[in-house]
């Protein structure tokens, strides 16, 4: 069996670096998107290629919500569970993003290995 | 925060790659305290620019002080810009944010030492934020 992919937006390197080392510890493929923009470009160009979206809120190009509405209205890929990393206005963001159909919240700054729990809740072992 | 950073390489080199960035960041906030009598909206927002990034990262990487002090900053400037107070304003946080940034500054020279200074939070500079002061 192949392992599961997850499509990582994040702009903020050290961010990036600790999720795609944890999660790929744990056995799970993590691809980065720098920018909203290349997520979208990504689930376009691969609609079934990844089993979940960790998608940060706030990045250059096309921000987290921009992802979000696309994933959420694009029917390819609208049943993607995508887990939104929230910073500020924790409280605001969770509901703009339960509004706007995200599956699951995790607050900046995170514990790497709650986000691997959160992770194996929503899709499953890593293969 | 549960991971041990010592017991794998490429865990301790993330982490290593982070610590070694919070002197770049310190050295961005040098250069903006040395902006704000001449530019002061431009300097405040390099300030929580560099807060906001702290606020959001620094406790996955065991400093969790670097965190709250970022978070206070990057509240503090997001009320500043949000009011829309003009000039005046600004210039009076300016002369505010020799304080705070200092104790950001110091902060950030403790955690390029490996260290999480937790007594910085005592710093009157970032009490007043708190207090409404």
């Amino acid at each position: 069996m192949t392992q599961k992919r997850i499509l990582l937006a994040e702009d903020e390197a050290h961010i990036a670096k600790l999720v795609e080392f944890k999660l790929g510890k744990e056995g799970y493929a993590v691809e980065l998107a720098s920018n909203g923009g290349v997520a979208i470009e990504k689930l376009r160009t691969e609609p079934q290629g990844f089993a979940l979206l960790i998608l940060d809120v706030m990045m250059p190009v096309a921000d987290g919500w921009e992802v979000l509405r696309f994933v959420r209205t694009e029917s390819a890929v609208k049943g993607l569970p995508v887990l939104m990393l929230t910073a500020k206005g924790h409280q605001k963001d969770m509901a703009n993003a339960a509004e706007l159909g995200a599956t699951q919240f995790l607050k900046k700054p995170f514990d790497p290995t709650e986000l691997a729990r959160l992770v194996r809740k929503l899709v499953g072992d890593p293969k | 925060m549960t991971l041990d950073w010592d017991g794998d390489p490429e865990l301790k080199a993330i982490r290593d790659d982070f610590v070694k960035s919070l002197s770049d960041r310190s050295e961005i906030l040098r250069v903006a305290l040395s902006q704000l009598a001449d530019d002061a909206p431009g300097a405040l927002r390099d300030i929580q620019q560099v807060a906001h990034k702290l606020a959001g990262t620094a406790a996955s990487y065991g400093f969790p002080t670097l965190t709250r002090i970022g978070e206070m900053i990057d509240d503090r400037l997001d009320e500043i810009f949000s009011s829309n107070r003009g000039m005046t304003a600004l210039n009076e946080e300016a002369t505010r944010a020799q304080g705070y940034v200092a104790v950001l500054e110091a902060a950030l020279r403790e955690g390029a030492a490996g260290r999480d200074d937790t007594g910085a939070l005592d710093a009157p500079a970032l009490k007043s934020l708190t207090s409404g002061a």
